[in-house]
């Protein structure tokens, strides 16, 4: 990767958010700009580079704070999701060595995404669509959302659910559906399958819950975490 | 009557897209006469969803009953996501 020194406009059409926000990332040190004499914002492309590729926190601080983030992350409606979706099935069905477990991470990925949607529609409390970003290199994937997160979606079929942590524990074990009386709602637990049948890992938080999921165990492990609006996953394979 | 289940593409994942494909082979589940299986195929299929296999195999199993028959493959997604569906729904599917 060379120096080149970027523009704050070309720095903005590389990670694809506008020039303001760039401004403001600068202003609050999410991502500082070199300044030049005559009092230029700079960038260098290893720079932008590092930045998109922290693909957790990134989306993390969204399902956070609702703060600005890349288009190329960005599927605001679910057609843009499935587009990007297959994207990343090219890509994983291309890695020799991701054979046993592409159509699984295809399909786990696809499973907590069209959630976000299915369970959001019409109800995003502000705003819709979910962050998907992903590394094959990395192997790894984070999915994000602003919805209303599993607790309250559950409500509408379980009222006396107690906090996020328990609303977890039913979504990814007993066939239950935010949306009755339509059949819906076995998605979570397909990925918990999927988790317990290969060598993928899932890391789940809603609300102020957190599941990890490794291997095959009878019993999930869900911990407090720092609250969120919606939800927001981790995909290791 | 077989479904070959590639014609819908080989990644079968929302129930979005399991609801259009249930719906677009409704004029040929005309043609099934009273007595015929229905076979679905699962040859060439690269990654299957319990939503999209809800949606499409539970249609076809409440129309048809037990005429219906799988063509499974060895996918790890649909050996999964059938087994999940068999759970769910307390019946085993019947083996083309």
């Amino acid at each position: 990767m060379d120096k080149k020194r970027l523009t704050i406009s070309e720095a903005a059409e590389i990670i694809g958010v506008s020039v303001d926000t760039l401004r403001r990332w600068d202003a609050n040190g999410k991502l500082p700009a070199v300044h030049s004499t005559g009092g230029h914002r700079f960038y260098t492309e290893l720079q932008l580079q590092i930045f998109l590729s922290d693909l957790i926190k990134n989306g993390w601080e969204w399902a956070k704070n609702a703060s600005d983030i890349s288009r190329q992350m960005y599927c605001e409606r679910l057609p843009i999701f499935q587009a990007r979706l297959d994207k990343l099935g090219d890509q994983l069905f291309a890695v020799p060595e991701l054979a046993a477990v592409a159509s699984l991470i295809y399909t786990a990925c696809g499973e907590m995404g069209n959630n976000s949607f299915d369970h959001n529609i019409g109800n995003w409390p502000d705003v819709p669509g979910v962050y998907f970003a992903y590394d094959v290199t990395k192997r790894l994937v984070v999915l994000a959302d602003r919805g209303r997160g599993v607790l309250a979606t559950l409500r509408n079929v379980r009222p006396s659910l107690a906090d996020d942590a328990e609303a977890l524990d039913v979504a990814f074990t007993e066939t239950i559906s935010g949306r009755a009386p339509e059949s819906r709602g076995n998605g979570l637990k397909l990925v918990r399958r999927i988790v317990a049948e290969s060598s993928i890992t899932v890391e789940f938080q809603s609300g102020s819950a957190k599941l990890y999921l490794r291997g095959d165990t009878p019993n999930l492990r869900i911990e407090p975490a720092e609250p969120i609006q919606g939800c927001f996953a981790v995909i290791r394979f | 009557m077989r479904i070959n289940l590639i014609k819908f593409g080989s990644r079968l994942s929302s129930r979005e897209a399991g609801r259009e494909a249930f719906l677009a082979i409704q004029p040929t589940l005309e043609r099934v006469s009273e007595t015929e299986q229905v076979e679905v195929d699962f040859t060439g299929v690269e990654a299957f969803s319990t939503s999209w296999g809800d949606e499409m195999l539970g249609g076809l199993s409440k129309r048809f009953g037990n005429r219906l028959a799988l063509k499974v493959t060895d996918n790890p997604s649909v050996k999964i996501s059938l087994e999940l569906l068999e759970k769910i729904n307390g019946r085993k599917f019947k083996q083309a």
